[in-house]
């Protein structure tokens, strides 16, 4: 299927694109005559596929590892796009995790202000 | 016990790390001078958070919102993860689109946020209530403004109604780097109208399958920005993937019609052509594109390949 996606700009995308074609026409195989051309654009879809089940793995085992239920896990995986997925595959450690509630944030102040106080930067508690 | 000379030191250290970042929550705040009149958004759902659970109880708010019936609970499995005891920004959007609906990421500032509180929707923003050393990130659901008294109203953590000073609010917003999240329906367009930002969201939306709701998406984009070439080849491709030819040739070709020259609209347009058996208006299409590539580019090799492709097929007695 010759079709270009809106996003799929660069020509690698198109390479892909055109790779796709035996699968899903017969008469699509022909268009790409040039063995040459055939090799190295397979070997970029295969590349390119095989980047992609690894980052997908990848991620779901991290979720995984992290505690989230294996079906679940592959589920959420699915639901990413490919730069999603991209991005969760580098940085799923590092990435900022919301989760905070206000009773810990009450807790980390009250520690931060007992630190002080034991440190004689404030004299907060004292002037009860 | 510290010195008066490490006192003061530590101090004056204090005062350097807060001016640091201080212009930059000024020029934000200073965009509050134009935000006039209280606005609150009283109709939005609060679900009291459970430790951990900001994300969920969050995200159910502005879905409820918009009308989807989903809970904080069903939404953990979703987004939550036990070993950062947290959710991610992306799964949230990802999430979203799990339940029909289309995540925008707001315009990072105040005006943007409070643009699309006045225009009636919540918007959940990431905080950051710690430092920037020592993180303490945060979901809440900006639900309102009070422009007199300068604050914003949150549904945030336990407190169904949390209000906070503006400068309180802007810095630890500013620390998860103004990051803020609305929920649209298929083809509702947000208050900022950034063409290319919305493009690229419903893009995502037909990139994980949901190829209705990108028609609905694109079409909005279309009739919104009528000379936006991505929003027509975005609509064609996602009524190719419906298998609706005919509305896909007809955007393909209202795309067209603006730039003759648009190589992946020619290309994309040609193959709707070739599976309606219409092979010599494919060729016809294709020599366009030819005659439109620069010969130097590697698509021009894959254009002239197809074309040749075309010319061994048999010209058929009518299109389908």
């Amino acid at each position: 299927m010759l079709i270009f996606r809106s996003k799929q700009f660069c020509v690698l995308v198109i390479s892909a694109c055109l790779i796709s074609m035996p699968m899903m026409q017969s008469a699509g195989a022909a268009i790409i005559s040039t063995e040459t051309a055939i090799e190295m654009i397979e070997r970029q879809d295969r590349i390119d596929h095989i980047n992609e089940v690894l980052a997908r793995e990848s991620v779901r085992s991290t979720l995984i590892a992290f505690g989230v239920d294996p079906a679940n896990a592959s589920v959420r995986v699915d639901a990413l796009t490919d730069t999603e997925l991209q991005t969760l595959e580098q940085q799923l450690v590092q990435l900022p995790a919301g989760g905070v509630g206000f009773v810990e944030v009450v807790g980390i102040v009250a520690i931060v202000l007992v630190i002080l106080e034991l440190l004689h930067i404030t004299n907060f508690f004292s002037e009860f | 016990m510290l010195t008066a000379w490490q006192q003061h030191g530590l101090a004056v250290g204090i005062i350097v790390l807060i001016s640091g970042c201080a212009s930059d929550i000024r020029n934000m705040l200073s965009g509050l001078e134009q935000q006039r009149g209280d606005i609150e958004l009283i109709q939005t759902p609060f679900y009291p958070q459970v430790t951990d659970q900001c994300g969920p109880s969050a995200l159910a708010a502005i879905l409820n919102y918009s009308g989807v019936a989903v809970t904080p609970d069903a939404l953990k499995a979703r987004i939550y993860i036990p070993g950062r005891q947290g959710s991610l920004q992306i799964e949230l959007l990802a999430a979203t689109r799990g339940y029909g609906r289309m995540p925008y990421l707001i315009d990072t500032n105040i005006s943007g946020l409070l643009g699309e509180v006045r225009a009636g929707r919540p918007v959940l923003v990431l905080q950051n209530l710690g430092s920037k050393r020592a993180p303490v990130w945060h979901y809440a659901v900006v639900v309102g403004y009070l422009a007199d008294e300068r604050q914003f109203i949150l549904r945030s953590g336990d407190q169904k109604r949390h209000v906070t000073s503006a400068s309180r609010f802007a810095r630890t917003w500013q620390r998860a780097e103004y990051w803020g999240v609305l929920v649209l329906e298929p083809g509702e367009l947000p208050a900022s109208l950034d063409a290319d930002k919305y493009i690229r969201s419903v893009a995502a939306v037909e990139a994980v399958g949901d190829v209705d709701s990108a028609v609905v998406g694109y079409g909005a984009a279309t009739e919104r920005w009528p000379e936006h070439s991505l929003a027509w080849l975005g609509l064609g491709n996602a009524y190719y993937a419906q298998g609706n030819l005919d509305s896909a040739e007809s955007a393909y070709k209202t795309l067209l019609s603006m730039d003759s020259d648009h190589l992946i609209g020619l290309v994309n347009l040609s193959q709707v052509q070739i599976d309606r058996g219409c092979i010599e208006d494919a060729a016809a299409t294709m020599d366009a594109a030819m005659y439109a590539a620069n010969k130097d580019t590697p698509i021009y090799g894959i254009i002239q390949e197809a074309r040749q492709e075309i010319e061994l097929r048999s010209p058929s007695t009518a299109c389908l």
